[in-house]
């Protein structure tokens, strides 16, 4: 059988960064397919390929058996192909109908009881109803996904491609897409689940790509996959490379987290009774799914969030006062996973982004001095190599890259200049090139073996696995599983980040 | 000349067409509207910078203006909105009025400083409401400063118009403060009163304050990425709040200076629309208070300029109000024009 979309050889490179490095993907008609991967795997720059806004450097596209080229998104449209991202493309003033029918509208005046009839009828032919005459804004998320479906839908798509999708919605509105994907296969479109969720995959999926650093790792039909292989796959099987650095020659406790719980302003648990303890020159890897409480773990040992139960412990003495401020001066820094959002000062100078959370120890209230900060912004761009037009440019003129390394120096000069003892580092060389990656690391081995400790969390168990001393594994918030380093397994450390056996 | 300097001037070349085009703008509408075109803008000239007298009401415009641009700035810098830059005068002119009153038999030289520190206090009470609530409870700033407008506003029509009201004069004006309260002139010849110095002295703090103390640069950050500086160990919500005090300060300063330097007592239009202005002052000096030193004089001097047109050319006052626009515009459109590159 001819696959209705396939993918080959696909390659797209971003600056540094090789986001597709050969991939391949195919999809048929009749359907669900679920893709799977970690953030960063490749999974959106491939359907973004496939749906026209990138052009790939190298690969070949076929449709129905037949090679194409996609030169943009209306060519995507005259193929069939729909895509609904996972932050929605509709006018929130414009009502439903006038979503649903933007830019197929025909001729100049709207002809709207046509437009009205085609979209009825449209949606009982596919079982999606919603209330076409209320603006957008008004609905709820789940209904304004079936809107987006229906857009998609009504321009004539044959594969229907959704990023993300159940990441906004509740239960129930999860239970009521997937069976509307069901039923929209069951007419004879493909449908394309892009998820790094594999519960989700195992549920509503008929086969499954899993995508790795830009490639695909394999393609499996459901009744043979099960969660702890989906997650071998995903965060890669390679066995422990030798380690970075000498073992940890158990120091004193620089952290402890008792039974932490942290509940987000939703309501939403993010950690459920976390427990776990970092020694001075120890680094301890925290792995896991994306989505088990890692950005709370990070939130609370850094003291962005307040913990709603249990004990946090720094150098033994009990934490009671929180904010990024009290932490800083005990000596917790963090380097933030979203260094946009948060971590540059874009029209700032580089130099005044080196000084961020050390510029109140450097000066007192009335003599900040914008010459020494410069000197040690232009010593932090030097030993960290951040390639920077100088330490005056506005920071918001950087590459990612290079703003990754911009915050990651502002914390190690931090570091060198004495008083810091505990790094807490989230996914701190996402969309690093090799070289930069292996000189972070060596900079956080270093920060370890003047005494300091690091509480690495990542998806990336390759550098779990060669930089650290322990690994615990978060899973629905929880610490469910420790292994040392002579218990380095990849496959043991994937099922238990599946949540599929419980070792201690 | 260095680099630096080479770049500090290509940026001011636009403002330089604009001005010159804004001049043309002015010229075309005073000839269309039945004027002298090139009497008009030699009055203009003449009225705003050209002549002692004419530079002395320049400066007293100018003193307002700067104060309440720098108060904008010093908000913008924190990433909050200050509209109520009006309220905040009307507040500190209220405070300065009161103090004044009260002051009557000190010497000058207690009693001036007595009603700015009151103009200041008047001003950083109205600016804390919002800073407060936007802080605690996360209002924007915008709603609560354009409320406080019209509370400054409707007491000021109360206190103008009954307890402190002037029965001689007929109008909304309150009786005049004691002469020793009053701020001393920079020359009889000029009749420019003191406040235009007290505002360049503001203007300046308010560049030390930014670029050299760490609350400066803490303003400056939080204006710049507020989770980044929570991030950074900055508390956010109390530096955005100081910040609109001392924005609010600022604007109850060119309020105790209104009072005290120029009309003498607290009268209901004592600001016609300092705020509003102020707020353009503030986005062309492109939110540096260095800048909207040369800003201030140079809208001071439009502002001067045009009103004089009703003498000398004998444009009514409506057909003044649209060419001080119409120059406005031509001038805003030259920034837009510099930032297009």
């Amino acid at each position: 059988m001819t696959p209705l979309v396939r993918l080959q050889g696909v390659r797209k490179r971003f600056g540094a960064v090789q986001a597709l490095d050969g991939a391949d993907f195919e999809v048929a008609a009749g359907e669900v397919h679920g893709l799977l991967g970690e953030n960063g795997a490749g999974k959106t720059t491939l359907m973004n390929v496939l749906s026209g806004l990138y052009r790939p450097d190298a690969g070949q596209v076929e449709v129905d058996g037949t090679p194409v080229v996609i030169r943009g998104p209306q060519d995507a449209v005259r193929l069939g192909i729909g895509m609904v991202h996972q932050h929605f493309e509709l006018v929130r003033h414009f009502t439903a109908l006038e979503n649903v029918v933007l830019g197929r509208e025909g001729g100049f005046l709207l002809d709207r009881r046509a437009l009205r009839a085609d979209v009825e009828s449209l949606m009982e032919r596919v079982g999606l109803p919603v209330p076409l005459d209320r603006p957008v804004r008004e609905l709820p998320v789940g209904v304004q996904q079936k809107v987006e479906i229906l857009k998609a839908l009504y321009r004539g798509a044959r594969l229907l491609v959704l990023d993300e999708p159940t990441t906004l919605l509740t239960p129930q509105e999860v239970d009521a897409l997937f069976s509307t994907l069901r039923s929209l296969v069951e007419r004879g479109l493909g449908v394309v689940l892009i998820t790094h969720k594999i519960q989700e995959v195992l549920r509503a999926c008929d086969r499954i790509t899993v995508m790795r650093r830009g490639r695909r790792v394999a393609t499996v039909a459901r009744a043979q996959a099960d969660a702890a292989r989906l997650v071998e796959w995903m965060v890669g099987g390679a066995p422990p490379g030798p380690a970075a650095k000498e073992p940890a020659r158990g120091g004193a406790a620089l952290l402890d987290l008792v039974d932490v719980q942290v509940v987000d302003s939703r309501g939403v648990v993010q950690l459920d009774g976390c427990t776990l303890q970092v020694r001075t020159g120890e680094i301890v890897g925290v792995a896991g799914v994306s989505g088990n409480g890692q950005t709370a773990l990070a939130g609370v040992v850094a003291g962005a969030l307040a913990p709603s139960g249990g004990e946090i412990r720094i150098r033994g003495e009990p934490v009671r006062s929180h904010g990024v401020g009290p932490r800083i001066q005990r000596g917790v820094l963090w380097i933030p996973e979203d260094r946009v959002r948060e971590g540059v000062l874009p029209r700032m100078t580089v130099a005044e982004n080196v000084v961020l959370g050390r510029h109140r120890a450097l000066f007192p209230p009335l003599r900040y001095d914008p010459r020494r900060v410069r000197s040690l912004g232009e010593a932090a761009v030097e030993t960290f190599r951040v390639v920077c037009p100088g330490p005056d440019a506005p920071a918001g003129l950087l590459s990612g890259g290079n703003l990754q390394k911009l915050l990651a120096a502002r914390v190690f000069a931090h570091a060198q200049a004495g008083g810091v003892h505990l790094l807490v580092a989230q996914n701190p060389t996402r969309g690093l090139d090799v070289p930069s990656t292996e000189f972070l690391h060596a900079q956080l081995v270093r920060f370890c073996q003047q005494g300091g400790g690091v509480l690495l969390i990542s998806e990336d168990l390759d550098e779990l696995q060669k930089l650290s001393d322990r690994i615990v594994v978060l899973y629905r918030g929880r610490v469910v599983a420790e292994f040392t380093r002579a218990q380095f397994d990849p496959y043991a450390i994937g099922r238990a980040m599946a949540g599929v056996e419980v070792a201690r | 000349m260095t680099a630096r300097a080479v770049a500090r001037w290509q940026a001011a070349a636009p403002y330089a067409v604009g001005l010159v085009a804004a001049l043309g703008v002015l010229a075309v509408l005073v000839a269309a509207l039945g004027g002298d075109a090139p009497a008009a803008v030699g009055s203009l000239v003449r009225a705003s910078l050209g002549s002692a007298a004419g530079f002395g009401q320049t400066l007293n415009k100018t003193a307002p203006l700067l104060f309440g641009s720098v108060a904008v700035i010093l908000g913008l810098r924190a990433g909050a909105f200050n509209i109520g830059v009006d309220g905040q005068i009307y507040a500190g002119a209220v405070a300065a009025t009161g103090v004044a009153f009260l002051a009557a038999g000190l010497p000058k030289l207690l009693a001036v400083p007595a009603v700015l520190v009151a103009g200041a206090a008047g001003g950083a009470l109205l600016g804390a409401v919002p800073g407060l609530l936007r802080a605690r409870a996360g209002v924007s700033e915008i709603f609560v400063t354009v409320m406080l407008n019209f509370i400054a506003l409707f007491f000021v029509e109360y206190l103008s118009t009954g307890p402190w009201n002037d029965p001689m004069a007929g109008e909304a004006i309150t009786r005049a403060v004691p002469p020793s309260t009053t701020l001393p002139l920079l020359g009889a010849r000029v009749g420019a009163h003191a406040g235009v110095l007290l505002a360049l002295a503001a203007a300046l703090a308010v560049w030390w304050l930014l670029y050299r103390t760490v609350f400066g640069y803490e303003v400056r950050a939080v204006g710049d990425n507020p989770t980044a500086a929570r991030l950074g160990g900055i508390p956010v919500g109390r530096t955005v709040a100081l910040a609109l005090v001392a924005s609010g300060a600022l604007a109850g300063l060119a309020g105790a200076v209104e009072v005290s330097g120029f009309h003498y007592r607290l009268i209901l239009g004592l600001s016609p629309g300092y705020g509003v202005m102020s707020i353009l002052i503030a986005v062309l000096s492109r939110r540096h208070p260095l800048v909207a030193i040369v800003a201030s004089l140079g809208f001071a001097a439009l502002v001067v300029g045009t009103d004089s047109l009703q003498r000398s050319v004998g444009l009514p006052a409506s057909a003044v109000f649209v060419v001080q626009a119409a120059v406005l515009l031509v001038l805003l459109a030259s920034e837009g024009l510099r930032r297009a590159p």
